[in-house]
């Protein structure tokens, strides 16, 4: 069964477009990113998975349930890393701990759950002097009370340090391994390629890639770059490269060729400049990263 | 049905900022203060035991609409801004248990604040050796209980339905004007429009009716037979089932709003 199942799932405010018709299938024990830059809808389409937005259109089943009719019952088996939350004024960590394992009828020890997320140290200090990693250090740790079997992350390194952001990947894959499902959103791809299995890109309210990491990188590969130091002058061998099957570009720099061609015509390249009589000092691959992926699918997006 | 935890946190809360404890003692000398009044008007022979009841009405026609609506205008309103909404809703809160519990928290945390006041008032008039008619007593604690609810109900509905607490200000403050003020004048404003226009030879049956829809005046009808005076049976049920009506419409009108919008 899926663990999150959206289907054709609209969302206006007014007559701004945030979500465009959003198909996506969330399988139970992944690890899913959700990468957008900033506007692009991510947000909204967390809101509308815990309900605390009403979509315009479509449906959202979450663990079988639907979110419209029944949201209490998704909120019992989710747990969630909302983004701009604010912990309760006049409580310390640990009674926002107790609160939210009686709410969700758990029998967890708010102590296991605080020096899990590593905010053991403040349990007992008022929430409202907290910093903003502190913050979500301990809306985390809520989230992982009771045990949930799908976690809903928004943004969850914000704020964090770099130690923070480490816990909180290890607190990801532990889950995983427990076998809960993991679906969170993040605007930096690193951190999605860090733990994801796969991964969707929302652009504009529109999905433009659903995908495993490996797959994104396949079709990055295809824009790979390879760049040849050679002895003698390269525009000797420049046309017979440029005549291989795979080779979409070549360029003279200096004394280097920069080819631009597919992953597997790589080595080919290589033997070709050899025998035709060049002889080679260096090469080097510059893969496009998935960083520029990222941007290509998501440029000009508003 | 997890409104009962919520109801305990708003408790909970108003004790851990001590709002319950300002509000308690603000109240308790107001009447403290009346009470010694009292006692002084009593001793001279210008006031009889049964006219404490008059001073705390008095007191709290005003002071109990205004706690009321104070203690709960922002009660949703300001969670909802600030996210602390969003954090609660994460955990299996129904919309339904939110403005249930804090309703009903909020109405607890008045509830005492009122009957500490009133037992710190009769603690001035007993403590000085003076008589305390208890039944009249009770009877107003029962009247200003029900004041309480359609005021603080009222306030629930308003911090329910509006986005900003600017707002919610606003319309508390609005809804306080209309409702101990103006509406005194509506009755008569449309006895005169039925009438053609021209000043009614008699009231019209209906204005009294008219007139106790507003939740304050609803209470000082239902304290005429408190404070002994005859008056007209019908009137006065009905002016308790204003109040109740208030305490259940407001916040149920407030609640169908806030389903129905995003967070």
């Amino acid at each position: 069964m899926s663990a999150i199942a959206l289907q054709n799932v609209t969302k206006r405010f007014g007559d701004v477009h945030a979500l465009r018709g959003i198909d996506m299938t969330v399988e139970s024990g992944e690890v899913f990113g959700f990468l957008g830059p900033n506007g692009a809808g991510k947000s909204t389409t967390i809101d509308i998975l815990l309900h605390y937005t009403h979509p315009s259109s479509g449906s959202v089943n979450v663990l079988g349930h639907d979110v419209t009719d029944t949201p209490v019952a998704v909120r019992e088996r989710v747990g969630i890393l909302p983004e701009g939350f604010a912990p309760f004024e006049t409580m310390t960590g640990r009674q926002h701990l107790a609160y939210a394992i009686e709410a969700a009828d758990a029998d967890d020890e708010p102590e296991a759950l605080l020096e899990r997320v590593g905010l053991a140290d403040a349990a007992d200090r008022s929430a409202a002097a907290y910093s903003t990693g502190m913050t979500q250090r301990l809306a985390l740790a809520m989230a992982l009370v009771g045990s949930p079997d799908v976690l809903i992350l928004d943004e969850p390194s914000t704020g964090l340090d770099p130690h923070g952001v480490r816990r909180m990947r290890e607190i990801v894959r532990a889950e995983r391994d427990r076998g809960t499902t993991v679906f969170f959103s993040s605007h930096i791809l690193a951190q999605v390629e860090a733990v994801a299995d796969r991964v969707a890109i929302l652009r504009a309210g529109d999905l433009v890639a659903v995908d495993t990491i490996d797959g994104l990188r396949e079709t990055v590969d295809a824009g790979s770059e390879l760049t040849v130091d050679l002895t003698g002058e390269p525009a000797a061998v420049a046309p017979v490269v440029a005549s291989l099957d795979g080779v979409s570009t070549v360029d003279e720099r200096d004394d280097a060729l920069v080819v631009g061609c597919t992953a597997d015509a790589k080595l080919r390249v290589l033997d070709e400049i050899r025998a035709a009589g060049a002889t080679i000092h260096d090469f080097s691959t510059g893969e496009t990263s998935l960083e520029e992926l990222f941007v290509s699918y998501t440029e000009g997006a508003t | 049905m997890n409104w009962q935890l919520i109801a305990r946190k708003e408790i909970g809360d108003a004790i851990r900022n001590r709002q319950l404890y300002a509000l308690a003692a603000t109240f308790a000398l107001v009447f403290a203060v009346l009470a010694a009044l009292h006692v002084r008007e009593v001793d001279r022979g210008y006031a009889s035991p049964g006219d404490l009841v008059n001073l705390f009405a008095l007191a709290s026609m005003l002071l109990v609409p205004v706690a009321g609506l104070l203690l709960a205008s922002s009660a949703i309103v300001r969670r909802r801004s600030n996210g602390q909404l969003t954090l609660l809703l994460g955990l299996p809160h129904d919309r339904r248990d939110i403005v249930l519990g804090t309703y009903v928290g909020r109405y607890a945390i008045l509830l005492a604040s009122l009957l500490v006041s009133v037992f710190a008032g009769v603690a001035v008039v007993f403590g000085t050796g003076h008589a305390v008619p208890t039944a009249t007593v009770l009877g107003y604690l029962l009247a200003s209980a029900g004041l309480g609810l359609a005021y603080l109900a009222i306030a629930i509905g308003i911090s329910t339905t509006v986005r900003t607490q600017t707002w919610a200000t606003f319309a508390v403050f609005g809804a306080l004007f209309l409702l101990l003020f103006v509406w005194r004048f509506v009755p008569e404003g449309l006895a005169y429009v039925a009438a053609g226009f021209e000043e009614p030879t008699t009231q019209p049956w209906w204005t009294a009716y008219v007139g106790a829809l507003s939740p304050s005046l609803a209470y000082e009808w239902l304290l005429e037979p408190v404070l002994g005076s005859a008056a007209d049976r019908t009137l006065v049920w009905f002016s308790a089932a204003v109040l109740l009506g208030w305490g259940a419409v407001a916040p149920i009108v407030g609640y169908w709003r806030f389903v129905a919008t995003d967070l």
